[in-house]
């Protein structure tokens, strides 16, 4: 069986004068389906840029990519949009609840955007409130809870589509340290259940929950 | 013990972020001193409160609870205008994204924090062109920040920390923009200038770097576990 | 949940902008609604009922001539409804003025028209009550005293049916109310309507008062008569005329043997603002539609443009929150889509708020208007409805949809046009301008153009109310305290004038008895009345010019009074030479020939002076060929006539019984000046009269103060202070929320930059003078400009207005200081807003 996701020579840069400045060089790497790869290295160092690219969110790269044996590199944007929608699921450090809307609708968001009946939809985000104990928030404002929680409300949304990836950019930097870990663990349970998860992050403890490391400098891959 | 020597002294520093009905303890009873002309590192996990506590340092946020002094002056109970004012005198940041302001060409951006302390003109490009040597970037004054490479505007940046002679240089991860030889370079202008006498603080995850310090200071979940001496 | 419910809490969660965008837009859409009624109701609403593209008005010129327009005689009226290849029906119209009313104390001036039988089927009219007219009522020279009266007139009378069959009095002849019009039932015209209709057999009847010559409409030479024609099936205005010459040879041959030269037809829709013998475009007053509407599609265009600065503004504070759903799957389209429901939802309220003012503004304007024609000197209905209908109201609903396209697609495109993996972190691009791109950037210098218009409409309204003011406070030369004024026409009840003056002159003397008067005489034109009557005279010895020379006319001009002794001492008038006239000079026909004259008048004809005594005629010759030569016995002062100009009118006043008028003011003083006393004595001025004379033609009661009020100059500055105070008010208030957009958008661009500032030291007094200056700068560049603009106002506006200067420093000095305050009001929240710039969230660069 192929891998889930294959890389090959892939580069990134950014115009700048007077030469332009390299965020990624001939990065080359394969992640099975069901893996846990943590990316790690310095600030500046491009882990940030390939969990976009890895995302299909960023277009301004070249070289490689197969994802499910469909090769993203000749893809078109609208049809990168509906390979990341299907397939993928994004944590972020800073959470990125939507504010203005409760736990249940936030939950419902990635939901209306994928042509579900209201009864489906409704049935789908009382299933992951229960999935991820939440239930007794389903109300609340993003406000209202902790870090932890709204972090907990933000795996549950990346996951309600049942994505075969999951990402996540530093997904406990701005937790307390046995939050973190809780939320690890989260991600080792979901892993289990055989989502793959690729996670950005400076924490040796976090890298611990993973099953390999992939270590960036100045854009290249180390090791 | 030496009050005199004191630059900043931190006592019981707690910050509390309050949202409806969370709270979430970011430091909770730092102790800090730090002398003149130290080279402090902070260091740790994300989330571990050290831009937090920067931003404290730096007058930009304030304590929920505990004494800040400054040069031996109490500095928490000062209102915005009178925080302005230290900020602008005593403070000299330096930031990860360089921030210098875009519609500003170099020499402006430098010579802004002396504006804003009425300095006359003639005094402020004195202060300016010498500042602008010092980082060797005189010979683009008048280009704007978008002309330059990362590592040339956090020279400039730099510079403008400089510029106003502050008691203190506050870093937040100053390379985390730069590739590794731009932040060597970075770094090796910290090392000169706190080696000409300059206290220097800096926050960064790096540990090379964290290295360059005399004194690395760990931090985790708000609170300091940890004092290395180098 | 769906878009609509969370674009609902989006706005309920800023009251503020919420407020300021509904505000703005509902002035915006309320001009347009309001603007789309008044152009709806007077150029594109149907005004008649059953298939209006088939009614025709038919002309009849000289053949191959352009013009020689007349009316048509009775008899080419039936040879035109005896045709059947062009018109299916045809109906003749006539107007004329005349006296209405249940009794001789209610009497007023009406326009009245006569018709043929057919007119109202014709339009289609189904009549509220009764019946039309029957072919022998319409029949010339049948006299069968009928009338159908308008809807309005019928509510006046008190509405119910038992008025059928009930008598009205026309000129002092009793009629029979046979029916009543539909509501609002005009004809043809877009605005009045008259209050009776009567049929053409009563012409010659009717008529016999007004024109001394042949008024027998079975007279082939009677022209008294305007066709209006229903088109034959199949029949349009254009092809039509390639039939009309069978016609024209038709009523060719009709044409009594001296008549000169054959004449042809014409058709063409009707206008709907004249009744006219000769065809007559509405393109003008179409165009002032159309101007009209740009100016209110231009108001709106700006409000939009003003709203889509907030809500760039506000999108930068949504860009993480846009960024995140389409980070989750939606589409841009679908993103978008919520935001133009947010937009529409705004624009719907503002839909609401601008339908309101339009109801408003047009009630008001309506009154308005009603009240002006009552103070003119014949009454008429105004049918024109204002109200915004159904049409205006789907209109509205356009111009919200519109505004939404407008104000919120701009910001919607540029806010889901993001790079995801930088807006999520939060990384406000940094933007290279020079200080002056950021001071006359396109959108600022838009508003710097709608402060700079705003002063000029300001400004203007101010000078308005300085006339106002002005005209108010000005010495017109004569007084209005105690003053009662009693209008009466024995022309109406076909009194002749040398016959109505024993009765003048009885009325007066037993008006002079009443307890409390203090004086009381008679005036043909009384101060400030919406008309002039003026003729020339010069001394008697001059020889009249035969030849007058274009430029210089000879003698002097002055509006004509024919008076009885005593007006002066009614009016307030000094006299400064002379006296007035005496009873016997004023009274008794006969008397030898005087006039008095004004200082003007005196002036122009005696510069030396020495006016009294000496002789003068007028410079027109009597119907007779000769010109009587009159004595100067007093000069009096100047007064004025209307409230405009610089010059007031130059005055004659002579005595009555020499030149006998049947339609005449009675100028009553009372001895008790306050205006309580004046009101007061109103009903008991028309009891007495009323107890004088049972059929006495009395057409209008008012104190003086309230004839001076309803001059048309009064009205029309007043209108001109209320109408620029308006616009000006929305122009400011458009203006000033323009002025907040674009500040706090600026703002939110430039956070980070606040946030670096901060950190450097900057106070939060530095930080409010950033934005506060730039705010301050761009004020003062727009009201420079925009003095230039208001003072070229000015010189238009002076020009009209009583002593106005174009320069009114008081009202220049406020117009600035309410747009300056205005405008630094408007910048002042963002600037305060970035004064709470969060340093740390501005600067974090995670």
């Amino acid at each position: 069986m192929k891998p889930l996701i294959q890389l090959k020579g892939i580069e990134k840069s950014v115009p700048t004068k007077p030469s332009p400045t390299w965020l990624l060089r001939r990065i080359t790497l394969d992640i099975e389906d069901g893996d846990f790869v943590t990316i790690m290295g310095p600030s500046g160092a491009g882990k940030s840029t390939l969990l976009n690219i890895l995302g299909l969110y960023d277009h301004g790269w070249q070289g490689e990519f197969w994802f499910d044996e469909q090769p993203v590199h000749a893809l078109k944007p609208k049809e990168r949009a509906a390979l990341n929608k299907s397939n993928v699921g994004f944590v972020f450090q800073q959470f990125h609840l939507l504010d203005d809307l409760t736990v249940a609708e936030n939950l419902d968001v990635p939901l209306r955007y994928r042509d579900l009946h209201a009864k489906e939809r409704e049935a789908m985000v009382a299933d992951a409130l229960d999935r991820f104990s939440i239930v007794g928030k389903k109300d609340l404002f993003p406000a209202q809870l902790s870090g932890g929680q709204q972090q907990l409300v933000a795996i549950a949304r990346a996951t309600m589509a049942k994505p075969r990836l999951l990402l996540a950019d530093e997904p406990t930097g701005n937790l307390h340290s046995d939050q973190g870990r809780d939320i690890m663990t989260l991600f080792k349970r979901l892993n289990d259940e055989g989502t793959t998860v690729v996670q950005v992050t400076h924490s040796d403890e976090n890298a611990g929950f993973g099953r390999r490391v992939i270590r960036l400098r100045d854009g290249w891959m180390e090791s | 013990m030496q009050t005199n020597g004191h630059l900043i002294q931190l006592d019981d520093i707690t910050k509390v972020f309050l949202t409806d009905e969370v709270e979430t303890h970011a430091l909770s009873g730092i102790h800090l001193d730090i002398l003149k002309g130290e080279y402090v590192s902070i260091a740790g996990p994300s989330g571990c409160g050290k831009s937090t506590l920067l931003s404290i340092l730096g007058l930009l946020d304030t304590a929920t609870a505990g004494t800040y002094k400054l040069n031996n002056r109490p500095v928490t109970d000062l209102n915005p205008s009178e925080r302005a004012r230290v900020r602008n005198q005593e403070i000299g940041f330096i930031f990860q994204s360089f921030n210098l302001i875009g519609d500003l060409d170099v020499f402006e951006n430098v010579e802004l924090p002396l504006t804003y302390r009425g300095m006359s003109p003639g005094d402020r490009k004195t202060a300016v062109t010498a500042a602008l040597e010092r980082v060797g970037m005189s010979h683009r004054a008048r280009h704007l920040p978008s002309q330059l490479s990362g590592g040339q505007q956090q020279r400039v940046a730099v510079a403008r920390a400089l510029a106003g002679k502050p008691s203190v240089l506050l870093a937040d991860e100053p390379t985390g923009n730069l590739d590794s030889r731009n932040g060597d370079q970075v770094m090796q202008l910290l090392a000169e200038l706190h080696a000409d006498g300059a206290t220097i603080v800096m926050v960064t995850h790096d540990e090379r770097f964290a290295g360059h310090a005399q004194r690395a200071i760990h931090l985790f979940d708000g609170r300091v576990v940890e004092e290395t001496k180098h | 949940m769906n878009d609509l419910k969370f674009a609902i809490r989006q706005l309920f969660k800023s009251p503020g902008f919420t407020l300021a965008a509904v505000l703005t837009l509902g002035i915006a859409i309320g001009v347009n609604t309001a603007i789309f009624a008044l152009v709806n109701g007077a150029i594109l609403k149907p005004i008649v009922a059953q298939d209006p593209a088939s009614i025709v008005a038919v002309f009849t010129g000289r053949k191959g001539v352009d013009g020689g327009y007349r009316q048509f005689s009775f008899a080419e009226y039936q040879a035109l409804r005896d045709t059947k290849e062009v018109f299916s029906d045809v109906c003749a119209l006539g107007f004329t003025l005349a006296g209405l009313g249940k009794d001789a104390e209610s009497q007023k001036r009406s326009f009245a028209f006569y018709v043929s039988d057919n007119y109202f089927s014709l339009h289609g009219a189904n009549l509220t009550l009764g019946r039309g007219f029957s072919a022998a009522e319409s029949t010339p020279g049948s006299n069968l005293p009928v009338a159908v009266i308008s809807h309005a007139y019928w509510r006046f009378l008190g509405g119910t049916d038992n008025l059928l069959g009930s008598t009205l009095r026309v000129n002092g002849d009793a009629f029979t109310i046979i029916g009543v019009a539909p509501r609002g039932f005009s004809g043809t015209h877009a605005l009045v309507a008259p209050d009776v209709w009567l049929p053409l057999g009563i012409y010659s009847q009717l008529s016999s008062q007004w024109t001394d010559g042949s008024s027998d409409l079975a007279n082939p030479r009677t022209h008294a008569l305007n066709i209006l024609a229903r088109l034959a099936p199949g029949v349009t205005v254009d092809n039509a005329k390639s039939r009309l010459p069978v016609l024209d040879e038709r009523l060719n041959a009709l044409a009594p043997p001296e008549s000169g030269g054959a004449r042809a037809l014409m058709v063409q829709k009707p206008s709907r603002f004249n009744i006219s013998t000769e065809p007559e475009s509405d393109d003008v007053t179409g165009v002032m539609g159309i101007v009209f509407l740009s100016l209110a599609a231009i108001v709106l265009l700006i409000a939009c443009l003003n709203l889509a600065n907030m809500l760039l503004a506000r999108g930068a504070a949504r860009r993480k929150e846009i960024a995140l759903r389409l980070a989750l799957g939606a589409g841009r389209g679908r993103v978008i889509r919520q935001l133009l429901v947010e937009g529409l939802v705004l624009a719907l309220l503002g839909g609401l708020v601008g339908l309101g003012l339009s109801y408003w503004a047009n009630g008001v304007l309506l009154s308005s208007m009603r009240n002006v024609f009552e103070a003119m000197s014949f009454s008429f209905n105004l049918v024109v409805d204002f109200t915004p209908d159904r049409t205006a109201l789907a209109a509205t609903f356009a111009f919200c949809l519109i505004a939404t396209l407008i104000f919120s697609l701009g910001p919607a495109l540029n806010l889901t046009r993001v790079d995801l993996a930088n807006d999520l972190k939060q990384q406000a691009g940094e933007f290279a301008h020079s200080p002056s791109h950021r001071l006359f950037a396109p959108r600022h210098l838009l508003v710097m153009a709608q402060l700079a218009l705003s002063l000029a409409l300001v400004f203007s309204a101010a000078l308005f109310f300085r006339g106002g003011a002005m005209a108010a406070t000005a010495d017109p030369g004569f007084t209005t305290r105690g003053g009662v004024v009693a209008e009466l026409d024995y022309s109406l009840t076909r009194l002749k004038a040398t016959d109505a003056l024993p009765r003048l002159i009885r009325l007066r003397d037993r008006i002079a008895a009443m307890p409390g008067v203090a004086s009381v005489a008679v005036n043909t034109m009384v101060p400030y009345i919406n008309n002039t009557d003026a003729k020339r005279i010069l001394r008697a010895g001059d020889p009249v010019d035969a030849t007058p020379s274009p430029g210089e006319k000879q003698g002097a001009s002055g509006v004509y009074h024919v008076v009885t002794t005593g007006l002066f001492r009614s009016v307030g008038i000094p006299i400064l030479e002379g006296r007035d006239f005496t009873p016997a000079e004023s009274d008794t026909p006969g008397a030898p020939r005087t006039i008095i004259v004004d200082e003007k008048v005196a002036k122009k004809l005696f510069p030396n002076g020495g006016a009294i005594g000496q002789r003068v005629k007028y410079l027109a010759a009597s119907p007779d060929g000769t010109r009587p030569e009159m004595e100067i016995i007093g000069v009096v002062r100047n007064t004025r006539h209307d409230v405009f100009g610089n010059e007031s009118h130059a005055h004659l006043y002579v005595p009555l019984a020499q030149a006998p008028e049947a339609s005449v003011y009675f100028q009553v003083r009372l001895a008790n000046e306050s205006p309580a006393a004046a009101l007061a004595f109103l009903p008991v001025l028309r009891r007495e009269l009323v107890a004088a004379e049972s059929d006495l033609p009395l057409q209008s009661l008012s104190t003086f103060a309230n004839v001076i009020d309803r001059n048309f100059g009064t009205w029309t500055i007043r209108a001109g202070a209320a109408l620029f105070g308006v616009f000006g008010g929305a122009a400011l208030l458009i203006a000033a929320i323009g002025v907040y957009g674009v500040h706090a958008y600026a703002v939110s661009r430039r956070t980070r930059e606040i946030g670096i500032r901060m950190s450097l030291g900057a106070r939060p007094a530095d930080v409010f003078q950033l934005i506060m200056g730039q705010g301050a700068k761009q004020t003062a560049v727009a009201l420079g400009l925009g003095v230039l603009l208001a003072l070229g106002a000015g010189q238009l506006i002076a020009s009209v207005l009583f002593r106005v200067s174009p320069y009114d420093p008081l009202a220049l000095g406020s117009a600035i200081f309410v747009l300056g305050a205005a405008a630094l009001f408007a910048c002042f929240f963002p600037a305060r807003r970035a004064t709470r710039v969060n340093p740390m969230t501005a600067l974090r660069s995670e």
